[in-house]
C-alpha cells in the first residue's frame, strides 16, 4: 500500500524534485569550504543565502544565519536578546514549544517574565489584544507565530509587528509553518527576527533552517566556536553572519535547500491551488461527521479536526496501519493552543497538505474518515 | 525463545506507558480471541487491513492489525508495571498456543 502522505506541517513530503540527489552528492564529493581555510571553491551557504534573501525580499544576504532549523533558529534569537533586568515578553497560545520552552528556561534562568495571550477559536491572534498587552507590558521583546501549526490560521504579520514596534518592542516571528506558501517580508514588515525551517514548506532537506537578523538589532551569540575565519580573535568575529554560525556547516544539507529553493523560483505555487484543495478537504471533512475547527483565510494547507467517538490517538493509529494515511494526532508541540480552540487535553487530527497532495490523495483521507465515523464493530 | 520484543514508545503525554511488542508471529484472529475471556473487543474488518482493539479488565488496550507482527499496547498510569508484567504472562501463553496451533495445522 502506497502511503498518502499528509502531514507536511511536520516535515514535506515529497521534496523537491533533485533535492535527494544534491545532498547526496555533496555527500560523496569532495568538499570545499569557500570563505573558509582560504579554498576558493563553491560557496554554498552563501547561494543558499542568495536565494533565501530573494525569496525574503531581504536586501543583504548576509543577515540571513543558516543553521539546523527553526528550533536552532528561536534559541539563537532568544537566548541572543540582551535581557534587562525584569524585562517582559509578550508571546501568545498558539506558540510551538520550541518559543515556549526557551521562554520558560529564560523565566527561570534570567527573570523574564513572559506574557502569554489568548488567541480565538480559529488559532488567531486579536491584534487588539495583542496591543493592549503591548501597552500594559511594555515588552522587551513580541514573539508569535506567522501561521498556527494546529489550525493553519495566518496572523497579520505587518499589523502585528507594527504595534509591537509602536510599544518599543523588537519582534520576532516563526515563520516555520508559512515560509514557502506564504510570503515572508520581514523588511517590508519591520520584523527585527525572523525564524524558519527547510524542511517544511521549503520542500528542503531536514537539518536545514535559519534565521533573519535586522541589521540595526543588537544580539549576542550563543553558539561559539571555529568559523574558519578570523581565528585568532578570542570572540565571535563580529561579521554577519559568522557571528552566529560556528562550527562546521551541514553543506550537503545546505545544497539541497538551495536545489528546492531554485525548483520552488522556477515552479511558483498557484495561488488558488491550495485553498482549493483545503476547502475540499474541510467540506469533506465535514460532511462525513468530523469536527473541524473551521478557519477563515488567510490560512495555510493545514486542517485539524476531532471525531466525537474515536480517542485521537486510536484514530492516528488506525489511519496509518488500516488506511496507510500518514498524519499527526495529539497536541502537535502546541499544548496551549488547545484550551482555546476547545481541543484540551487531547488535541487534534491534522490533516497538512502539500502542493504535490492530490485531490485523489484528499478524497481518500476522506473516505477513511468516512469509514472510521462509520465504522460499526 | 524470546516470542517477541518490547519497546517503551512516547506520545505527546509524559504519563503514557506504552509499548511496541514485536511477536515473532502474524496477528491473526484467534490471537485477538484468545483474549475474549477478559476483555472487550472492537475489530474492525472492514477496513483496508482489518485493526483490533482489546481492552482487558484493569484497563490494559492492546491494538494492532491483522497480518502484521507488531502490536501497540497501553498500560493504565494506576498500575503499569503490574499490568505489564500480568499481561506478558498472558500473551506468552497465547503466542505459545499460537505457534503450537500453527505447527498442529
Amino acid at each position: 500500500m502506497m502511503p498518502v502522505y499528509v502531514n507536511n506541517a511536520a516535515t514535506s513530503w515529497p521534496k523537491a524534485p533533485q533535492v535527494g540527489g544534491t545532498v547526496a552528492s555533496y555527500v560523496s564529493g569532495v568538499p570545499y569550504h569557500a570563505g573558509r581555510s582560504g579554498f576558493s571553491g563553491q560557496d554554498i551557504p552563501g547561494e543558499c543565502r542568495n536565494l533565501l534573501a530573494d525569496l525574503l525580499q531581504v536586501k543583504d544576504p548576509r543577515q540571513i544565519v543558516l543553521g539546523a532549523n527553526a528550533t536552532h533558529a528561536l534559541n539563537i534569537a532568544l537566548h541572543g536578546v540582551r535581557w534587562r533586568p525584569g524585562a517582559a515578553v509578550v508571546t501568545t497560545a498558539a506558540e510551538h514549544n520550541s518559543v515556549l520552552r526557551p521562554l520558560h528556561y529564560l523565566s527561570k534562568t534570567k527573570g523574564v517574565v513572559v506574557h502569554i495571550l489568548p488567541v480565538d477559536k480559529q488559532g488567531r491572534i486579536n491584534p487588539g489584544e495583542w496591543e493592549s498587552a503591548l501597552t500594559k507590558y511594555r515588552p522587551q521583546l513580541a514573539v508569535f507565530a506567522h501561521a498556527s501549526n494546529v489550525t493553519g490560521a495566518v496572523n497579520d504579520a505587518a499589523l502585528l509587528a507594527r504595534l509591537a514596534k509602536q510599544s518599543g518592542a523588537s519582534t520576532l516571528m516563526d515563520a516555520s509553518q508559512s515560509l514557502g506558501i506564504v510570503p515572508v517580508l520581514p523588511e517590508v514588515w519591520g520584523i527585527d527576527l525572523v525564524a524558519f525551517t527547510g524542511h517544511k514548506y521549503l520542500l528542503g532537506p531536514p537539518g536545514t533552517g535559519g534565521l533573519y537578523v535586522a541589521p540595526e538589532l543588537e544580539l549576542e551569540p550563543v553558539w561559539v566556536g571555529g568559523t574558519g575565519v578570523q581565528s585568532d580573535l578570542d570572540e565571535m568575529p563580529l561579521t554577519m553572519p559568522t557571528r552566529f554560525e560556528a562550527g562546521t556547516p551541514n553543506d550537503p544539507a545546505v545544497a539541497g535547500l538551495s536545489t528546492a529553493l531554485t525548483w520552488s523560483a522556477k515552479n511558483s505555487i498557484d495561488d488558488c491551488a491550495l485553498p482549493t484543495k483545503t476547502e475540499r478537504l474541510v467540506a469533506g471533512l465535514v460532511n462525513v461527521g468530523a469536527d473541524v475547527i473551521i478557519v477563515e483565510p488567510p490560512r495555510t494547507p493545514v486542517v485539524s479536526f476531532t471525531l466525537k467517538t474515536w480517542a485521537l490517538e486510536d484514530v492516528g493509529e488506525v489511519l496509518h496501519k488500516s488506511f496507510g494515511i500518514v498524519c499527526r494526532t495529539g497536541l502537535h508541540c502546541a499544548p496551549l493552543i488547545h484550551t482555546y480552540l476547545g481541543t484540551s487535553p487531547t488535541g487534534t487530527i491534522r490533516f497538512s497538505l502539500s502542493r504535490f497532495t492530490t485531490d485523489k490523495d484528499i478524497d481518500y483521507c476522506i473516505s477513511a474518515i468516512d469509514a472510521i465515523v462509520h465504522a460499526t464493530v | 525463545m524470546q516470542q517477541y520484543e518490547c519497546k517503551k514508545v512516547e506520545n505527546c503525554f509524559s504519563g503514557a506507558h506504552i509499548y511496541e511488542y514485536r511477536l515473532t508471529i502474524k496477528v491473526k484472529e484467534e490471537f485477538i480471541e484468545g483474549f475474549a475471556d477478559s476483555s472487550s473487543i472492537k475489530y474492525h474488518r472492514n477496513f483496508p487491513r482489518p485493526c483490533f482493539q482489546v481492552e482487558l479488565s484493569d484497563g490494559t488496550t492492546i491494538k494492532g492489525v491483522i497480518s502484521d507482527t507488531v502490536i501497540r499496547v497501553n498500560f493504565p498510569a494506576s498500575n503499569p508495571q503490574e499490568s505489564k508484567a500480568n499481561f506478558e504472562i498472558v500473551l506468552e501463553d497465547l503466542l505459545e498456543q499460537q505457534q503450537t496451533g500453527g505447527r498442529e495445522r
